[in-house]
């Protein structure tokens, strides 16, 4: 179990803004953190992984103090078992796969984890390639493999998918769920796709201003179980248009755009960006064999 | 697959069919509280009380206030479970001779009924 209980000011272009963040998560579980930008998610995990220091609170993870500003307690981020991931990969470019790889290995450890987790990745055949040369997927397989050297019990992926095309991040979330599983890691996730998230993960927390405003599971969190209609789907509204007493609204379902025609009532509600759900019931949509 | 019957607070029965069973939805228990969901466009109008149709639900209602568009028009209806918006051809609106305060009766398929606990 991971129990945080931070605070901290932080500046930003937005202004000043006062984290305080009490937060638990069970261990072995895909967690979530969502919420507009500044709301402090990245902070929060920045503070986790040791690269940030809290004003005060304390961190715990199992039994074992990382942080506690009143026993003076802050464990060296080298000694905190996290492996963190950022969207832009941050691998060195002057080196190859496996080196970026073994730059990771702490002293005197057992080297024989480079060769699983390249083939794990399936980077075997890319392991002297530089990464200038290696497509954005192949990229964020490596970061991520480079993130699992030191055998980390908790991952942390700081939206490691949003700069892929969507085939590769669906591919990608899969292979995340894989090494999830695989190292019994557990994993916190900060991703806007509500798709991305419902598929990964087991519980989201909500931050806003700092705080944490909203937990759930999943598909409770994003109102998923709140109907019966099986033929549902989460969205974001692309375009709404008015077409004689009616309105047709366009949504992005994955990379397909679909067409809902919606009352005055709900159509009111809605503007262009927002996320929705889609549903029907089972028994309406026919399906052809292509 | 599971017929419900549910009824609503005015007294009104609503029946829907749905692949769900008691077993596979924790919420079908009887007693339970549930909204009834129907679309606008799935709604049917007729001004014959007696008709001999394969359609369940039925309610009857009064326009309280018409649209008419060039292809469709939207009825707000007036009925026992509240308001009701029915969006129906401005064919059909002209040739049943539908107009405001008009007292009819409204259709749903138990099919279109989607149940949100």
């Amino acid at each position: 179990m991971i129990r945080l209980n931070l605070k901290k000011t932080l500046k930003s272009a937005g202004g000043i803004m006062a984290l305080d963040l009490q937060l638990t998560i069970e261990k072995g579980q895909f967690v979530t953190l969502f919420g507009e930008s500044g709301a402090g998610k990245t902070s929060t995990l920045r503070m986790l992984s040791g690269l940030l220091k809290p004003d005060s609170g304390t961190i715990k993870v199992g039994e074992t103090t990382w942080f506690d500003s009143h026993k003076n307690i802050d464990l060296k981020t080298q000694l905190r078992k996290v492996g963190y991931v950022f969207q832009d990969y941050a691998l060195f470019p002057n080196m190859s796969v496996r080196q970026n790889l073994e730059y990771a290995l702490q002293k005197n450890q057992d080297r024989t984890i480079i060769g699983e987790l390249l083939e794990f990745a399936e980077l075997g055949e890319l392991e002297q390639r530089k990464p200038e040369t290696l497509s954005g997927g192949q990229k964020q397989r490596v970061a991520l493999a480079r993130a699992l050297v030191q055998r980390p019990e908790i991952l942390i992926l700081d939206e490691p998918l949003s700069a892929l095309d969507l085939k590769m991040r669906i591919k990608l979330q899969e292979y995340l769920l894989r090494v999830h599983k695989k190292y019994k890691l557990t994993t916190i996730l900060v991703s806007h796709d509500i798709g991305e998230i419902v598929k990964l993960s087991d519980c989201v927390f909500e931050l806003q201003n700092g705080r944490v405003i909203k937990k759930g599971t999943a598909a409770d969190f994003f109102g998923l179980n709140k109907t019966s209609a099986k033929f549902r789907f989460s969205g974001e509204v692309l375009k709404i248009e008015k077409e004689d007493v009616i309105y047709v609204i366009s949504v992005l379902i994955g990379n397909d755009i679909i067409k809902v025609v919606s009352d005055r009532t709900e159509a009111n509600d809605l503007r262009v960006g927002d996320q929705v759900l889609v549903a029907s019931k089972a028994f309406n949509p026919i399906i052809q064999k292509l | 697959m599971s017929i419900v019957c549910v009824q609503v607070d005015s007294g009104e029965k609503f029946m829907s069919v749905v692949i769900d069973t008691p077993e596979s939805a924790p919420y079908m228990i009887k007693g339970n509280k549930v909204n009834v969901l129907f679309k606008e466009m799935e709604v049917a109008v007729t001004t014959q009380k007696e008709l001999d149709i394969s359609i369940e639900n039925r309610i009857t209602g009064n326009i309280t206030s018409m649209e008419e568009g060039v292809l469709l028009s939207r009825l707000v209806l007036e009925t026992t479970i509240g308001e009701v918006i029915a969006i129906i051809s401005t064919m059909s609106v002209k040739q049943m001779g539908l107009v405001e305060k008009m007292n009819v009766m409204i259709m749903v398929k138990l099919n279109e009924i989607i149940l949100a606990p």
